[in-house]
């Protein structure tokens, strides 16, 4: 009886009445209705149903469909989105010049790899507060260096930093913050935050309003003032990842 | 209308978020880019907002603007004059949500005037409500960004403003002493804590009312 009802003449009648998740579903239940599933027919059954226009090119199958109705289906009926390609840059062809400026004098200077600045901050130093030490161990991509030698800051002068990135592979520079202000010091979180928008290429026209902040990590001095332990840079408005991050990287304005 | 009678198109933008989110640095980029573009452009600011300079307003980067503090919109048409008020082809409206005219002056302007109106304001206030009428702009706008700031706990995108000190009124001008931009997650646990506090402290002054009333009467 069982075998009577899965014979592949009332199988063939029912694939044709089913929708594609149902259609894959019975891809999975054996060797036999996978191969009997996978025909052509249903799926450019259901690629009619769905796209009868798709079906009315004269003589030649419609563009697309040359891999098959099958792949052309699912390709086209995917939910999830693609996972990002590995982007073209990494962290190993870029640098960082980072500018710090008190009452317009220079208080730190440096070049930073940008394996260095991907590796992070991984001893926190003693003597920070417990948001502070939370925000370094938590997971989230976070782009932070250790200061070294600490340097000090009074917030009621002007502190301004430039932050410009070098990339090996093609011997050019990009602006990622152009002389920003720390215009907003996180009292409880020991931190000052700046931050500028960011030029892309030409190539991207439709790309706009995203932000590089750069954060000066904070702790308490000796005679109660604060040092500068640390600088933190990221993209949370749009790059939450290392890979995302690159591709943000890679779509500046190359100069 | 323009002067041959023919109907120019006016816009209305919108740029909300919590405190420190950037809006003004925002609406000033805005504001020089219609500059560049050759457009006649005013700036407005509530005169509530005392914080920094009255007339100009101030971006993160040290980029000051000129604008015109006053009590209500109706107001500054009142002191640019009509002549003036024509020439406009932009207004932008610094700190929104403390003007009680701001959706029929910002719906006259563009409807009738065929202004662009570049708004930027708070969405809600400490308790998450809508704070003015900045929300009300939301069906007669062109365009609504919502700018985030970043937590103040834990550095995640902030999209709230948690007040600091037990004030209850809603206008509170104040800056970072006063409020803080967090995250959802530290929003609502800052609330947690807000509404137990307030719990035990209202049980201590109960338990301390029921001893003074015991303490007289069997005096």
């Amino acid at each position: 009886m069982a075998e009577g009802w899965c014979s592949e003449e009332v199988l063939k009648g029912v694939f044709p009445l089913m929708n594609g998740v149902d259609l894959a579903s019975c891809m999975c239940v054996c060797t036999r209705w996978r191969d009997l599933a996978k025909d052509d027919f249903f799926w450019k059954n259901l690629c009619s149903r769905r796209w009868p226009s798709i079906c009315k090119t004269k003589g030649s199958p419609p563009i697309g469909a040359s891999r098959g109705y099958h792949k052309l289906y699912t390709s086209l009926c995917k939910p999830q989105r693609s996972p990002l390609p590995a982007p073209r840059l990494s962290f190993d062809d870029i640098e960082f010049y980072v500018d710090i400026w008190l009452n317009d004098k220079s208080v730190y200077s440096d070049v930073v790899p940008g394996t260095l600045l991907q590796s992070g901050i991984i001893n926190p130093p003693p003597g920070i507060c417990d948001i502070m030490r939370d925000h370094l161990r938590s997971l989230t991509c976070k782009m932070t260096i250790p200061v070294s030698p600490r340097f000090r800051v009074v917030f009621s002068e002007s502190i301004h930093v430039s932050l410009l990135v070098g990339r090996r592979d093609s011997d050019k520079v990009a602006c990622i913050i152009n002389k920003s202000g720390f215009d907003y010091v996180d009292g409880p979180a020991y931190r000052a935050l700046a931050y500028d928008y960011l030029q892309f290429s030409p190539s991207y026209p439709f790309v706009s309003e995203i932000r590089a902040w750069f954060a000066l990590l904070l702790v308490d001095a000796q005679d109660g003032k604060m040092d500068v332990f640390g600088i933190e840079v990221d993209f949370c408005d749009a790059a939450n990842s290392d890979n995302e991050v690159l591709w943000l990287l890679d779509m500046l304005d190359w100069k | 209308m323009d002067d041959l009678g023919v109907y120019t198109s006016g816009e209305i933008h919108l740029i909300l978020g919590p405190m420190f989110a950037g809006k003004t640095t925002a609406l000033i980029r805005k504001m020089q880019a219609e500059i560049q573009m050759g457009r006649r452009v005013v700036l407005v600011k509530s005169d509530k907002d005392t914080r920094y300079a009255l007339n100009s307003v101030v971006s993160h980067d040290g980029a000051k603007m000129p604008c015109w503090a006053v009590a209500d919109l109706a107001s500054f048409k009142d002191k640019l004059g009509e002549e003036a008020y024509k020439q406009l082809d932009v207004i932008g409206i610094d700190e929104a949500q403390f003007f009680k005219d701001l959706y029929s002056f910002c719906q006259v302007a563009a409807d009738k005037d065929g202004k662009t109106v570049i708004v930027a304001g708070l969405d809600g206030d400490y308790l998450r409500k809508s704070f003015g009428s900045t929300l009300e702009l939301i069906p007669i706008a062109n365009s609504v960004v919502k700018l985030t700031s970043r937590c103040e706990l834990c550095g995640k995108a902030a999209s709230f403003t948690f007040r600091k000190t037990g004030e209850t009124k809603t206008e509170v001008v104040g800056g970072a002493d006063i409020y803080m931009p967090v995250c959802r997650r530290h929003y609502v646990n800052g609330q947690i804590v807000i509404d137990a506090t307030k719990a035990v402290l209202e049980s201590q002054q109960v338990q301390y009312d029921t001893c003074v009333q015991a303490t007289t009467t069997s005096g």
